[in-house]
């Protein structure tokens, strides 16, 4: 069979299957790597510690840049969609984090990532903690020493949003 | 603890913070983040946006302060000493145009920079 035609069935955590193109499922290095060390037959492959609902979107994002790539779509015309994809509520985008490192997508990865790294942007601590259910584990007198020494961050953060 | 704060994944997510503010304030977040922060190459994107490169064999995190003082008209000792372990010819470069100095004396200096420019 060649790998233009073959079709990857991919079943998630909570056994749910999903058919995939060969060059659209081996995006994901590790779905390749399985590939290359089974025999043509086989066409399944488990995908443990992601749900239905998560794969459903990893594959989504995979489909489109496959096609992107192959009719050579504009960078901008892509740039839109991603910023479209990843208008997700907080806790698929971090499972979209987290099943784009298990199955080792870099560039889903990537942008996952950027688009976290931007949420925290001009957040205070609390704040910050707050978004990643993260407890503080400082003691008093660590915190304060930290504060003030970081004062210079809050300062230059207040000028910014005075200037915006 | 959320699944997401997984060590390998927050650096991910660190290394894309962009400008040092908000660096800084993720390194008061709990201790992994800080040990994190604390890494040299997750000053890399401050410096890139910034457009500020690194001299050969430099350190992202020096090299975010020294420009970062110089663009705000701050010395190092302003920012705290431990965020820079900067060296004699940096300090003198930025203490003469440093704003804090002219505006309040020396009482924000570091005691590295006090010894430097000869005073308590």
């Amino acid at each position: 069979m060649t790998e233009k035609g073959r079709i990857v069935k991919m079943v998630s955590q909570d056994q749910e299957e999903f058919e995939v193109e060969y060059g659209v499922a081996t995006m994901s290095t590790l779905i390749a790597n399985v590939l290359q060390d089974v025999s043509e037959e086989t066409t399944t492959v488990p995908i443990p510690n992601v749900n239905a609902q998560v794969l459903a979107k990893v594959i989504e994002y995979c489909r489109y840049h496959y096609e992107a790539k192959r009719i050579d779509q504009s960078e901008e015309d892509i740039e839109r969609w991603n910023k479209d994809f990843m208008k997700v509520d907080n806790k698929t985008l971090f499972n979209i984090l987290i099943a784009a490192s298990f199955l080792d997508i870099a560039d889903l990865l990537d942008l996952g990532c950027k688009t976290v790294a931007g949420m925290i942007k001009d957040k205070s601590v609390e704040q910050i903690r707050e978004l990643f259910c993260i407890e503080g584990d400082f003691t008093e007198e660590q915190e304060a020493k930290m504060r003030e020494e970081n004062n210079w961050g809050s300062e230059m953060s207040q000028e910014n949003n005075a200037a915006q | 603890m959320d699944p997401f704060l997984r060590e390998d994944l927050s650096r991910c997510v660190l290394r894309w913070v962009d400008d040092g503010p908000t660096l800084t304030r993720c390194a008061q977040v709990c201790k992994m983040w800080r040990d994190i922060v604390a890494e040299d190459e997750s000053w890399y994107m401050a410096c890139r946006v910034m457009g500020w490169t690194r001299p050969n064999s430099g350190r992202w995190r020096r090299t975010f302060f020294l420009n970062y003082c110089r663009l705000k008209n701050l010395c190092p000792g302003c920012l705290g000493k431990r965020h820079l372990d900067m060296d004699e010819e940096s300090l003198f470069t930025v203490i003469p145009i440093c704003s804090w100095i002219k505006s309040s004396g020396l009482a924000r200096l570091g005691t590295g920079s006090r010894t430097l420019i000869g005073q308590d």
